[in-house]
């Protein structure tokens, strides 16, 4: 029996292997990214969970010429994808020892060159993996591939296919036995990547008929991950490209360090490379894949297709994209559909809940009547209570606590919006400013209680942004109580289940922050500590500055230690550049920095982008390079900023 | 077929250096860098002491360095291979030192070799509030995986094997190691904790630290006391036995010093061929050491 409950188990690319075909949904940006008619090298870049390692994958031959694919069409010869991942713990011994750099640059350049050869050999292997392949393509017998390179080495280099793989395995074992004694004085015999792989190119276009136009794309993954002379050398390669062999990469945000070549030059953007970043490209249609991918986990976990609004084949089929995006009924159907098992509640259905619940309209009418009684009103907060206007109601809580209004005041606006007068609930967008931050603030003290705002199709799609992995593991901690194809019909999950597998998504994905690099540790503390800040922004009961989740730095701009810090949370996604950084006037304005949304639920806060913090220069450099002290200090110094003047204490109680 | 090292285990409950010890002498001692931490000084003076030689090693940047000269590993056979027995103090030396070391003596035939471990009266934690406010705000830098040449392999090119990680009670570590080594999730996983600890109540900290990666990736936990490098060493060669189909092992010592030292004579025995290989993030020496001595330990190693 299929186990639904298990579709969304897998959330990382690596979980599928390197054959990816019949399990990837070709994002809607997929023909927009050009990657079967460049020329020219592409350094697509993108934040976690943004879907780098699956498109590489995919484009690559392990996918292309799967055993999978029942046919492989004419098009899938145009470029032939290799896929090497940057391993860090590995390519960073490629240092040290007597060996200088120059030197090491020979050994990295030889050891790519074999994992690439082999690499052009899996893809004729790959492609050639039946008798009926073998009839349809083959001609392998003509390749003489030790004669196509035997220049290169003194040894006698084996021609045909199978012998000649494993001859250059035996190279990879030799390389690999050096490395257990590092010596510079017996070093293997290293070979130049673009002379050797060039040759075997050459000996492979002129002899297959079938891969006789065909371009070698070499997609090098995590790029981030080398050591500089390892960039240089890359960099080199994408200014040197030129078909039929053309190098990609993909890194995460800010991952290319240098932009120097081992030459002179540098390369330049537009003239020799073009940068594609995932997450602009996917977040206009996110809504779509989200819930189409959604659909499609289900149907690989064993859903059978008709009970579900999207087809497996025309997820994976190129000509199908636009049809994709443009078809209006299909996007209505699939949106109506997962709204079906993710519902959601409008903000006024929150406010109702609030206001039958004894616990959350007992604290409502406690922030009504602090309200009140701090302006020294004798109003009885009842008046501000009424069942028929929810929403209203609720948004007192915050109004009865702004300095600008009178409670006399907001009594005449909510009579009037009852008697169906204009009003400013409504008019003045009372509601529509301070509805969110208002319900968040009923529920501020109740940790224990997911808030429903965290919960439905939509809320999980905003949370998650573009991270795809962010989205399916909500979905995998959502639905663990679908079991099978005959549940589903009336399958829909709960409110609370929701918004309970949105708070520990948050606290596991907050958790995984402390292995994000080198400043993994640090950035997890920025994430509290900004967390702290706009939970107590957000829990003061007046609501002035509503939604507070982002931030610049003003006044002065930090230290390079501290930009250094920056760039690595945007480079883990813990932050979302926005508007780029300005002079106003003759005030400078950083760069707007916006908390990944995927936090919220831990900090109980909003997940919009509301108004914005202002931190000083000095302040900020403290949250960025300080010590345990300074985040006390910090948030101390906001924490008094922000007193209310009423008795009651903010209450972070974030402890996990 | 038995294991190659047989580990003789020697425990002193004391901080001053025990009469057993006084009339020990080795032909060769190699101590590590004791920077400012007393108990590697009461160690490293220990070594010079009862030793007619003594060798300063250290390793940076994938480089060896003896008395602070560059050597490569052919040298450093060299002039070790004169001894008939060594010690090597291993309270100041870390896992790729004792793995480079131990290389270079089992290559050269050495087969007496004694490890000496000064066990701490109590680690610096850095403390302050609760707990759970101490793993949020831990500013330390992180450090990378990065492999030590000779126990490298590239894992995104590896068959799935047995992955085994010795824990202690830094917490992100091991998340790092996930963050960085994806392809690890996929391994059958062992966590193993040094219970019991050296102290009652450390392996608290251990389990506490680590407890959400557990779940998140299906580990199976072990349990190995603390100061036992024999036993250490006998895990590893059980769950290597334990396999019959000789997948590969990564083993990652992030725990215990008598852990690493158990893992590095693993390592060893089973390198040959690749099969068991190194993960590991050369943490700064200054985490979470400490200073005054709560116990010796002396393991003595033949083969």
């Amino acid at each position: 029996m299929n186990n639904l409950g298990q579709a969304f188990v897998r959330n990382r690319t690596e979980e599928f292997g390197l054959d990816l075909w019949g399990t990837y949904v070709l994002p809607p940006y997929y023909e927009a990214l050009g990657l079967n008619e460049v020329g020219k090298s592409v350094v697509l870049e993108g934040g976690r969970g943004s879907g780098k390692t699956a498109l590489l994958r995919y484009v690559s031959y392990n996918s292309q010429f799967s055993s999978n694919r029942n046919d492989i069409p004419n098009s899938a010869f145009k470029n032939i994808g290799l896929y090497l991942k940057a391993d860090t713990q590995y390519f960073s011994a490629y240092s040290g020892g007597d060996i200088d750099e120059r030197k090491w640059q020979d050994i990295f350049e030889h050891s790519l060159c074999l994992a690439l050869t082999e690499q052009v050999v899996g893809a004729l292997t790959t492609l050639n993996c039946s008798v009926d392949r073998k009839a349809k393509y083959g001609q392998l017998e003509k390749l003489d591939l030790g004669g196509a390179v035997g220049g290169y080495s003194n040894e006698n280099i084996p021609s045909e296919l199978e012998k000649f793989e494993k001859w250059i395995r035996l190279r990879r074992q030799e390389l690999s036995r050096w490395f257990r004694n590092v010596e510079s004085n017996h070093l293997p015999e290293l070979f130049s990547l673009r002379e050797f792989l060039g040759a075997i190119i050459q000996e492979v276009r002129s002899n297959l008929t079938y891969m006789k136009d065909s371009i070698f794309a070499v997609y090098i993954d995590e790029y981030e991950n080398l050591l500089d002379y390892q960039q240089r050398f890359l960099n080199s390669l994408i200014k040197g490209g030129e078909p039929p062999l053309i190098f990609h990469v993909a890194m995460k945000p800010n991952g290319m360090r240098t932009r120097q070549t081992i030459g002179t030059e540098a390369i330049q953007e537009v003239a020799d490379f073009r940068k594609l970043s995932l997450d602009i490209l996917l977040e206009p249609e996110f809504e779509l894949f989200s819930a189409e991918l959604f659909f499609f986990r289900l149907v690989r976990a064993g859903l059978p297709e008709g009970l579900v609004p999207i087809n497996s084949e025309t997820l994976q089929d190129e000509s199908k994209i636009n049809d994709r995006l443009t078809n209006k009924s299909y996007r209505g159907r699939l949106i109506s559909e997962i709204n079906r098992i993710l519902p959601g509640l409008k903000y006024g259905e929150i406010a109702t809940i609030i206001l039958a619940d004894s616990v959350l309209s007992t604290r409502l009418k406690k922030l009504i009547g602090d309200g009140i009684r701090q302006q020294s009103s004798r109003l009885a907060a009842d008046k501000f209570i009424d069942k028929e206007y929810p929403e209203a109601s609720i948004v007192c809580a915050a109004l009865l606590h702004q300095s600008t209004k009178t409670a006399d005041e907001v009594l005449s606006q909510f009579e009037n919006l009852k008697n169906g007068r204009p009003s400013n609930f409504k008019d003045g967008d009372w509601v529509h400013h301070f509805l969110v931050g208002s319900i968040l603030l009923v529920y501020f003290p109740y940790r224990q209680r997911a808030c429903p705002l965290y919960a439905g199709f939509s809320a999980f799609r905003s949370l998650s942004k573009t991270n795809v992995r962010h989205f399916v593991e909500l979905c995998n901690l959502a639905t663990t109580g679908l079991r099978t194809a005959s549940e589903f019909a009336d399958f829909s999950v709960s409110i609370d289940t929701q918004a309970e597998a949105a708070l520990r998504v948050s606290r596991l994905f907050k958790n995984e922050v402390a292995g994000c690099g080198d400043f993994g540790n640090r950035l997890l503390a920025i994430v509290n500590v900004m967390g702290k800040l706009y939970r107590l922004s957000q829990g003061k009961p007046a609501q002035s500055e509503p939604e507070r989740t982002h931030f610049c730095v003003i006044n002065a701009a930090v230290t390079d230690e501290a930009e250094r810090v920056l760039s690595e949370a945007v480079k883990w996604s813990v932050f979302f550049i926005q508007d780029e950084s300005k002079v106003k006037g003759v005030r400078y304005e950083s760069n707007e920095y916006v908390l990944n949304p995927i936090f919220a639920p831990f900090f109980g806060i909003s997940y919009n982008k509301g108004r914005k913090l202002e931190m000083p220069g000095p302040q900020a450099e403290a949250m960025l390079t300080g010590t345990v002290q300074d985040y006390t200090n910090l948030l101390k110094t906001y924490e008094r900023a922000w007193a209310t003047s009423e008795d009651e204490q903010l209450t972070l109680g974030l402890e996990d | 077929m038995n294991d190659k090292f047989n580990i003789v285990s020697h425990e002193f409950d004391q901080p001053e250096i025990p009469t057993q010890l006084e009339s020990r002498q080795w032909d060769l001692a190699i101590v590590g860098n004791p920077d400012s931490d007393e108990r590697s000084v009461v160690a490293r003076d220990y070594a010079v002491a009862h030793s007619k030689n003594n060798l300063l090693l250290r390793y940076e940047n994938n480089t060896i360095y003896v008395n602070n000269e560059l050597v490569t590993r052919g040298r450093l056979q060299t002039l070790v291979e004169s001894a008939k027995s060594v010690l090597i103090e291993a309270t100041a030396l870390a896992c790729p030192e004792l793995l480079i070391l131990l290389k270079a003596l089992t290559t050269r035939g050495i087969r007496e070799i004694s490890f000496l471990y000064l066990a701490p009266l109590e680690y610096r934690r850095n403390l302050k509030g609760n707990l759970s406010e101490h793993r949020d705000f831990d500013l330390s830098v992180n450090c990378r995986y990065k492999s030590v040449h000779g126990f490298m392999t590239d894992l995104t090119d590896t068959p799935v094997g047995q992955a085994i990680f010795f824990l202690g009670f830094e917490k992100s570590r091991l998340g790092q190691a996930f963050e960085q080594e994806e392809t690890l999730r996929e391994w059958q996983k062992y966590a193993v904790f040094g219970v019991p600890g050296y102290e009652p109540g450390w392996e608290n900290d251990a389990l506490a630290n680590n407890v959400h990666h557990l779940a998140a990736n299906s580990f199976e936990v072990r349990y190995v006391a603390a100061a036992s490098a024999a036993s250490s060493y006998k895990l590893l060669n059980d769950l290597r036995k334990a396999d019959k189909t000789a997948r590969p092992i990564v083993i990652c010592p992030l725990g215990t010093k008598p852990h690493t030292i158990g893992a590095a004579l693993f390592l060893i025995e089973h390198n040959e061929g690749q099969e068991a290989t190194l993960l590991y993030d050369h943490p700064n020496k200054s985490t979470g050491r400490s200073s005054e001595v709560r116990r010796w330990h002396l393991y003595d190693v033949t083969w």
